[in-house]
């Protein structure tokens, strides 16, 4: 019985180790400590994988085609591989990592460029994939930075703003129908008819639309109000924000609406006891207030009485956070990545010896930082020419390339008495009109290259488009037209190619891919569509195909044309012309097969083209007009 | 009800002591009482034991812990009724827990003489063991708890549960043979 006693003289145990050993106590493994050491030294070696994957380097030498050395089509194999050899982007994956960081950025979204050059934003996908989010449609011109527009797409409803009302409509083939409206102004408000554009949110909850309307003194302002939209049949007004003026422009980049708006000093009304005659007004939701005296920019030289006005507001909440407004005239608005370039023309005049005046048309671009709070003017530079629009101007590696149309008219100017200038008087002068390319380095506001007068004279622009090291330039005399291909790698070195005098000019010139570039504009005559594919070649630039419209033309808003690269799809609205009204309004899609242009889509269509949109998912097209919206099946 | 309320009403000679008592401490000490006797009618009979021999050490006997206090007459009990049970009522887990313990002793013949040195070297063992092995040896010989509850209460194998106690009751029996207990 010892073995008993001993067991329970065991009992003789501190009362703290018994109740600390209690069967209800819960006890620490302390196999945590092993898993939390393994789990560790898990991570250690994660880490040094990850930082080899991070930084050992992308070969940059085209695959190895020796295994063909045998074939006939050896030398014909190597051209080819090193033809279609793309050269990674990055160095490593740490780069590539911190440009989809940049791109996307951390708290907000960025659009996304695909390889095929379709814009997506994270959680969404390319054109008609069944994912949830938000689905870009808009061509862009700056990869990231949005573009407000008439249309927007989630992968379940298409938005369009139909002038002063915006219509949901689901996205279910012929099936598809308005699933909600939200009209914006009452019959009784004041709105101006040409200005609508909106923005969807990263969430498709929210849209924000950037309309003008008329106060009670018929004062013009810019009006933004944010609608809720989770629920398509039950859409709330969420926020509104107002300034005076007019709209010139407005881009959406990490959850912020840059918007640029101008406002002109009526020197009739001008009285400085009363700022909303001299200065641009901002509405909160809480009346209107004068725009800070801190965020007015005035240059040495007051010389015009007009402001352009740049503001960043929170898109969730339409908070106002960072003015500028610039004493100055502004004409077209770039937003690159991270800077606002804003262009104003202005004419040189210089006496010359023979009582002639030489004047020309010059253009100052003033560059401001947007990244911060506060926006800050980087510098300003004055180029030679004008711009034909936002698209002729770019910025690539901290160099900003200006296309612009120069113009130099000699006068023997006369007046009279009232001190304006006849114009019966006016002389062109020797040379008229040109084309001239600006390389302008970002850190010194210096023109670090240019390429002058480069077209036929007498030319004028009629479209630029920059792809990175490449840009493409249409200029036209009348009716005919070269077309420039730029190769801009080498700034020292700078090379064009053109396709010579060809039938009608380009409005609109855009990057379709594969090398290939589609010019939207004018045929043989003024009143003649003509849509034209152009290939680079070796020495110089080729047209592929053409597709033409007697009597029509379309629109040169280039918002109004959905480009599919992906599925190579275009679409446009067209008005027929018969001499005597406009008549016939249609919608057109064509699709380049790599060969020619196909007509896919011929309907009738309501409203004007610069208002149309369409965009293709999952084998239809969904087309949208004034009041009007149809389903056509393109494929399947 | 406090501890010190319960202890007071014991001085008071209230029996609602025993009533307090056996609310707050019940299920505890028949847990206690179970794991050995494996038994409801003997458990039950030892927890009655266990009140009435409260009911005579208070006064004047004042616990710090009276949890522990009541603990430890119970175990007592249980092991006493424990040992004069026919061997087919014998619960196979105390057995079995007992004969491992019994390993632990050095001297197989020797008595315990005085509890106070072997108090302290009980639980200067205990207080130099890691708190998870405290914990598994104490289950196991205290509580005599089976092999797989503990391993289901510490979330170890059973097998691993094993070799700790396998190792304490070494480190135990080298404890013992050092403070020239069984000498």
């Amino acid at each position: 019985m010892k073995k008993h006693d001993w067991y329970q003289a065991l009992s003789l145990a501190d009362d703290k180790y018994v109740e600390e050993a209690h069967p209800e106590n819960s006890v620490k493994p302390k196999g945590i400590k092993i898993f939390i050491s393994l789990a560790a030294a898990c991570v250690c070696f994660a880490m040094i994988f990850f930082n080899l994957w991070l930084f050992v380097p992308f070969s940059t030498t085209p695959p190895d085609v020796s295994k063909h050395s045998d074939s006939e089509y050896y030398g014909l194999i190597q051209s080819l591989n090193l033809l279609t050899y793309e050269a990674p982007q990055y160095k490593n994956n740490a780069e590539k990592l911190w440009a989809d960081v940049k791109r996307f950025g951390f708290f907000g979204y960025k659009d996304v460029m695909m390889e095929d050059g379709t814009n997506i934003r994270p959680g969404g996908s390319a054109l008609e994939e069944e994912t949830l989010g938000y689905n870009e449609i808009t061509d862009n011109q700056v990869e990231g930075i949005t573009e407000a527009d008439r249309i927007k797409r989630s992968d379940k409803y298409i938005y369009y703003l139909d002038n002063e009302v915006l219509r949901i409509y689901s996205i279910e083939k012929e099936s598809s129908k308005e699933v909600g409206s939200y009209t914006l102004y009452n019959e009784n408000e004041n709105y101006a008819t040409g200005q609508w554009e909106f923005y969807l949110s990263e969430d498709c909850s929210t849209v924000t639309v950037i309309t003008e309307n008329y106060d009670e003194k018929t004062e013009r302002r810019v009006k933004v109000i944010s609608l809720d939209v989770s629920t398509p049949s039950n859409i709330v007004k969420k926020e509104e924000f107002s300034v005076t003026g007019m709209y010139m422009s407005s881009r959406n980049t990490d959850g912020n609406i840059l918007l640029m708006t101008s406002f002109y000093i009526d020197r009739s009304d001008l009285d400085f006891d009363n700022e909303a005659t001299f200065l641009p007004q901002i509405d909160e939701g809480e009346g209107y207030c004068s725009i800070p005296a801190g965020s007015i920019v005035s240059p040495d030289n007051l010389n015009n009485t007009r402001y352009t006005v740049v503001m960043k507001l929170c898109e969730d909440t339409l908070e106002l956070r960072g003015t500028a407004a610039y004493l100055s005239y502004s004409e077209d608005v770039y937003v690159s990545e991270d800077h606002v370039f804003l262009t104003c023309v202005f004419v040189d005049k210089k006496e010359n010896k023979d009582g002639t005046v030489t004047r020309n048309s010059m253009t100052e671009i003033s560059c401001l930082s947007y990244g911060g709070d506060n926006f800050e003017t980087e510098g300003s530079i004055t180029v030679e020419g004008y711009l034909k629009d936002q698209w002729s101007m770019d910025e690539y590696e901290g160099v900003l390339r200006v296309f612009t149309t120069t113009n130099t008219t000699t006068v023997r100017e006369q007046y009279y008495e009232g001190g304006m200038v006849s114009a019966d008087m006016i002389v062109p002068a020797r040379g008229g009109t040109n084309a001239s390319l600006y390389c302008i380095d970002l850190s010194t506001f210096e023109v670090i290259a240019s390429v002058i007068d480069f077209a036929p004279p007498g030319e004028e622009i009629r479209s630029v488009r920059f792809d990175g090291e490449a840009a493409y330039v249409c200029t036209s005399i009348e009716l005919s037209d070269p077309v420039f291909f730029f190769d801009l790698s080498d700034l020292d070195n700078i090379s064009y190619k053109d396709t010579g005098t060809i039938d009608g000019f380009s409005t609109s010139l855009i990057n379709i891919g594969n090398g290939f570039l589609l010019g939207i504009g004018r045929g043989d005559g003024w009143a003649t569509l003509k849509v034209e594919v152009y290939e680079e070649t070796a020495d110089t630039v080729r047209s592929v195909s053409s597709y033409e419209n007697t009597e029509a033309i379309c629109s040169e808003e280039y918002k109004s044309y959905y480009v599919d690269r992906k599925n190579q799809l275009f679409g446009f609205g067209v008005v027929d012309y018969d001499h005597n009204m406009y008549t016939t309004y249609r919608y057109i899609l064509l699709r380049f097969d790599g060969y020619e242009l196909v007509e896919l889509v011929n309907v009738p269509l309501k409203g004007d083209p610069a208002n149309m949109r369409g965009v293709y998912i999952d084998g239809y097209m969904y087309i949208f007009g004034e009041n009007d919206f149809k389903v056509e099946k393109v494929f399947g | 009800m406090e501890d010190e309320r319960i202890i007071g009403l014991y001085f008071e000679r209230n029996e609602n002591a025993i009533r307090e008592t056996e609310n707050k401490y019940g299920k505890y000490c028949y847990t206690v009482a179970y794991n050995i006797l494996h038994s409801r009618e003997d458990s039950d009979e030892c927890l009655n034991d266990t009140w009435n021999s409260a009911w005579d050490a208070i006064p004047p006997l004042r616990p710090k812990r009276l949890k522990g206090f009541l603990a430890r007459i119970t175990r007592n009990i249980a092991i006493d009724r424990y040992r004069h049970d026919s061997a087919e009522k014998r619960g196979a887990e105390a057995e079995s827990a007992i004969e491992e313990y019994w390993e632990c002793i050095p001297n197989k013949e020797a008595s315990i003489e005085d509890e106070v040195i072997l108090k302290e070297a009980i639980n200067s063992f205990l207080a130099g063991l890691d708190k998870r092995s405290r914990i598994i040896f104490l289950r196991r010989y205290w509580y005599s708890m089976s092999v797989r509850d503990i391993a289901i209460g510490t979330r170890l194998s059973e097998s691993h549960v094993s070799v700790i106690l396998h190792r304490t009751r070494n480190k135990f029996k080298q404890h013992l043979i050092k403070e020239g207990i069984f000498i």
